[in-house]
């Protein structure tokens, strides 16, 4: 009898190996609409004619959630306390959250944050009288007599719950907390004590710490064993995907008005919460994880290759593409597909001096740390793929990279997989007077027939980068040899960067796999094949007008972030 | 007020301010008979365990001894031990069994838990893995830790960490799959949490502060409600709720020790260490490693806890080493020749290795030291990163076990043996009643037995 494991590696044995082709025989996308034939296609118009939902489950808080929900509720910003790390997997922390668990250390981290949380709160007279609905009935002198507290603790429990755990909370639930409310308020002989030890039970409960999205009932129109997100889930799957952080009081109200299960309510919502500035936060969210530069402020560089490299860098670099995003989508509703054509970008002093820009066309009196000003690009470098951040984020810590570039493209932005590099991998040349440029040294990658069935999908994309170095900065030539960008991306040639990023905009795979790239971002999860009905809808909408924030809406109210599989 | 219905505990805690909870306690010298390595009732001081990780590998040619048997010579990369060479076996030739699927990763969890790798790339979304079973240092703390403060203490030097290939190249010690104990990485948290506020001075007797009570039935009220949530959940969810119930009940018998131990006698060279710094730059992680090796001496003295694992840099991790080019991952694909960069940190990394081992030497504990009573498993997520291989894998075991381990040999497998074995070993020095160690490849039913005594 094989272990499952045995099952999966037999499994993923399958995906090795590039040979030719990047589509076979390693994971293939299913196909675009009107690329062949689509399975479970049967009446003929390009898209599966049904929706099997993914198992629903458990959504880990990221640490970024749960500072702002915390915040939201109670207007207290803890700063930056030690917490369970992120655990980003598969391009997503959103889906690394749907598998990891909090460890021993985890729940130390968060006990210690509770109880700052709700000390900070009983200190705060404003806070108080924020999330304490009624008044303490016990005398201020004498000895103190708790009877008269335990009403206004059970309001504070059923309020304050509500709030944080985004739905009401049971009478058994309620009990439990005013029980430890009630005991504290004995034990040290006052009102506050009894809030704080509640507060700080209610937020280290799972039913903050998870987002507990399990569905319910059977769903409208779907499979006989389908079910729902409820209104309660629902606004905190809205909420988090949009705002990355805990609903707020009109969508609990919408939610208690039962608005979330129905396709007008849910559309009011969707309208306001994507038509609002959490927007901004979401476009902000999913480009950071996208790009994989949240930690970009860590950036490593050899200064004596790049003087420019500052202990500020990284996170300027970060800013920028983030910010140039976020103006794309949110204040000139660009089509995504001028995402790799713009000349333009949001820049810092230090990052426009990086991209050659005249700064003394810049206005630097709005230019005050970490903020970011509108420029023009210098000729050659244009769209996400002339960011600094992704330049530098896809480079070694002395070189730049051809390969790592265009795995990103290839795995990022095209959504096709590559699958890992042999193990008797040899190392490249150095440079040499024969081998001036990264085009001479990646020779053997096209050459050794082991090396060529994947690199040559990855190479001639990042070769046409070449033109940027290890930080992002332009250069005409390597050790001496004019750099040659040219290439081709699936039979399309270009001379150069700016033909690269004019092949990618109009690459057929692009639109879809920005579906399917923000679909795994807001549903937390990697699409099932059951789930290719709703991508390919989404795509097919998609490619109207390429606007982001048109399908971040029409993927809020699609099946796929409405319907739940039963949890397995 | 006692007309309100409060829960039963909430009185017997009131009564008896929380001294009914009974616990073991830790080790003190009170208990000890006159000789001072065994217990008054019959028992032996505590032995430890740890496990010493570094990522990418050696090169084998500068790694491997080229004699073996007791006394072998240090090899070029194994020099920096030579001051505490007594302590420290080498086993080489051996190779992880349960196959290479993914360079880094597979040996990553080969060589820490006897099993293979959990593949995680559904529809080829980027690549990702976790581990299919506890890691060794789990495994012995499910034996041994009973009755310390700290069931585990994990801890990095090197934060230049890959993130974003699932739990195996992030951190080294796993309950099982998605279920990680990440290091820390800050001295100063450390610190806090082993010797914070809530220690206690040996010779001194604590008050026992009434909020800890309290605290306990918070966690109590966080349990009600996982309990209550766990029969919503499949099977995958369950196992998640499960672990992190395991922290909480971890964090409140913990709470609960705190308020049954009335005083601390004195306890041979336990003192709370000199507090470290506020910060660690990312780079200092010479100094990093120094004070972490204090205060993992000091918290094996204390007997905090019996259980450690320093990931002293991640599996893949491009972690810059003074003086060499680039990163260290890149480094072992890109330098040429012989890899003088590649090697030269390998070296570097052995001082901080021959460091910690010294930190736990140098506080005597009973007749010998804490060195003498621990066993600490050292090695890599590959044997030559430049080509990934798992063969000829390089393993160090350090420390005496209580005598249970041979020191100072070398051992060089003619054969290609299981890398399992060495885990084996290791278990049974520290006295964890098992006869077969593994799973799928890695399975191992004898030990390597030319380590032990």
């Amino acid at each position: 009898m094989a272990h499952p494991w045995k099952l999966l590696l037999a499994l993923s044995m399958v995906t090795v190996g590039c040979t030719g082709s990047i589509d076979e025989p390693g994971y293939r996308p299913p196909p675009l609409p009107g690329d062949g034939e689509i399975p479970g296609d049967e009446d003929g118009d390009g898209i599966p004619d049904t929706f099997t939902p993914a198992p629903a489950g458990l959504r880990r808080l990221t640490q970024r959630q749960y500072l702002n929900a915390i915040f939201d509720t109670t207007g207290i910003d803890l700063g930056a306390p030690e917490l369970e790390p992120d655990a980003e997997a598969n391009g997503f922390i959103a889906v690394g959250h749907s598998r990891s668990t909090i460890s021993r250390l985890g729940v130390e981290q968060y006990e210690t944050a509770a109880y700052d949380l709700a000390a900070r709160v009983i200190a705060d007279e404003a806070a108080r009288d924020r999330l304490v609905p009624c008044a303490p009935e016990s005398a201020s002198e004498g000895v103190y007599d708790v009877t008269g507290d335990v009403a206004c603790f059970r309001t504070f429990v059923e309020s304050f719950g509500r709030r944080i755990w985004r739905r009401p909370v049971t009478a058994e639930e309620a009990n439990r907390y005013v029980d430890v409310a009630t005991e504290a308020a004995m034990t040290l002989e006052g009102f506050w004590p009894g809030i704080e030890f509640a507060l700080a039970g209610l937020v280290q409960s799972p039913n903050f710490l998870f987002r507990v999205e399990l569905g319910s009932g059977p769903a409208v129109g779907a499979a006989d064993d389908g079910r729902v997100y409820d209104d309660w889930e629902m606004a905190s799957r809205l909420s988090f995907a949009v705002c990355n952080s805990t609903p707020d009081d009109a969508l609990l109200e919408a939610a208690a008005a039962g608005e979330l299960t129905s396709d007008a309510g849910l559309r009011a919502q969707v309208d306001r919460l994507v038509g609002s500035d959490c927007a901004r936060a979401a476009v902000r969210g999913f480009f950071d994880e996208l790009f994989a530069i949240t930690r970009l402020s860590e950036l490593n560089k050899d200064t004596e290759v790049y003087p420019q490299m500052t202990p500020t860098l990284g996170a300027s670099m970060r800013e920028g593409l983030l910010a140039t995003v976020e103006r794309w989508v949110v204040d000139d509703g660009a089509d995504y597909r001028e995402f790799f054509t713009r000349g333009e970008a949001m820049a810092d002093g230090e990052v426009a001096a990086l991209y050659g820009v005249d700064l003394s066309e810049v206005d630097l009196s709005e230019v005050d740390g970490a903020d970011a000003e509108l420029v023009s690009l210098p000729t050659g470098r244009q769209g996400l793929l002339g960011q600094a951040a992704f330049l530098a984020r896809y480079s070694h810590a002395e070189k730049s990279s051809a390969t790592r570039r265009g795995l990103f493209v290839r795995t990022g932005l095209l959504c096709q997989s590559i699958p890992p590099p042999p193990d008797d991998v040899g190392e490249l040349p150095e440079p040499s007077p024969d081998l001036p440029t990264a085009r001479d040294r990646l020779t053997e990658h096209r050459e050794n027939a082991s090396c060529a069935g994947c690199h040559a999908q990855m190479d001639p994309i990042g070769l046409a980068l070449e033109n940027f170095d290890g930080v992002g900065v332009w250069r005409d030539q390597e050790n001496g040899a004019t750099i040659d960008p040219s290439g081709e991306l699936d039979g399309v040639a270009y001379p150069d960067a700016v033909g690269l990023g004019e092949t990618l905009s109009e690459h057929p795979r692009l639109l879809e796999c920005m579906v399917r790239n923000l679909y795994r971002y807001a549903t937390g999860h990697i699409e099932t094949l059951g789930e290719a009905r709703s991508i390919y809808l989404l795509a097919k909408d998609f490619e109207e007008d390429g606007l982001v924030r048109a399908l971040l809406s029409e993927l809020l109210m699609s099946e796929g972030f409405r319907t739940a599989g039963a949890p397995q | 007020m006692t007309s309100l219905k409060l829960k039963r505990r909430t009185f017997l805690r009131g009564i008896a301010g929380g001294a009914t909870v009974a616990l073991s306690l830790p080790v003190l010298d009170a208990m000890l008979n006159d000789s001072g390595d065994a217990l008054a009732q019959g028992g032996t001081l505590p032995k430890r365990f740890g496990v010493f990780y570094w990522g990418n590998g050696v090169r084998p040619a500068q790694w491997n001894p080229s004699g073996t048997g007791a006394g072998y010579p240090l090899s070029p990369a194994l020099m920096p031990l030579a001051d505490v060479r007594d302590y420290v076996s080498v086993v080489s030739g051996m190779r992880i069994r349960t196959g290479n699927e993914r360079g880094h990763h597979a040996g990553t969890v080969g060589i820490l838990s006897g099993s293979p790798m959990i593949p995680q790339d559904p529809m080829g979304a980027g690549y990702a893995s976790t581990f299919s079973a506890p890691s060794i240092d789990q495994v012995v703390a499910d034996h041994i830790s009973a009755g310390t403060l700290f069931r585990s203490i994990e801890y990095g030097i090197s934060e230049s960490i890959v993130r974003g290939e699932g739990s195996t190249l992030r951190t080294l010690s796993h309950n099982g799959p998605d279920s990680e104990n990440p290091p820390e990485f800050s001295p100063r948290a450390l610190f806090n949490r082993l010797f914070g506020s809530d220690f206690v001075n040996p010779g001194e007797t604590p008050d026992v502060d009434p909020r800890l009570a309290l605290r306990r039935s918070v966690l109590d009220a966080v349990i009600e409600d996982a309990n209550a949530l766990t029969g919503r959940l499949g099977v995958v969810d369950r196992q998640r709720l499960s672990d992190h119930l395991d922290g909480i009940r971890t964090l409140e018998a913990r709470i609960a020790m705190l308020e049954s131990t009335p005083m601390r006698p004195e306890l041979g060279a336990c003192a709370r260490p000199t507090t470290p710094g506020e910060s660690y730059a990312r780079d200092a992680l010479v100094e990093r490693n120094q004070v972490m090796s204090q205060i993992l001496a000091m918290a094996l003295a204390c007997d905090q806890t019996r259980v450690f694992s320093n990931m002293f840099s991640g599996s893949v991790s491009g972690t810059q080493y003074p003086g060499a080019s680039g990163g260290h991952h890149g480094l072992t694909h890109d330098e040429g020749g012989d890899q003088p960069m590649v090697q030269a940190i390998t070296v570097f990394i052995m001082e901080r290795f021959a460091e910690l081992l010294a930190a736990l030497r140098d506080v005597p504990e009973g007749d010998g030291n804490l060195l003498d009573r621990t066993v600490i498993l050292a090695s890599s997520d590959t044997s030559d990163a430049r080509a990934h291989t798992i063969d000829d894998y390089p393993i160090l075991v350090a420390g005496g076990g209580g005598g249970a381990l041979r020191t100072n040999v070398h051992y060089r497998s003619g054969s290609e043996e299981n890398t399992s074995k060495v885990l084996l070993s290791c278990l049974q020095a520290v006295g964890v009643p098992v006869t077969e160690f593994g799973n799928g490849g890695g399975r191992v039913d004898t030990p390597c037995t030319e380590i032990l005594t």
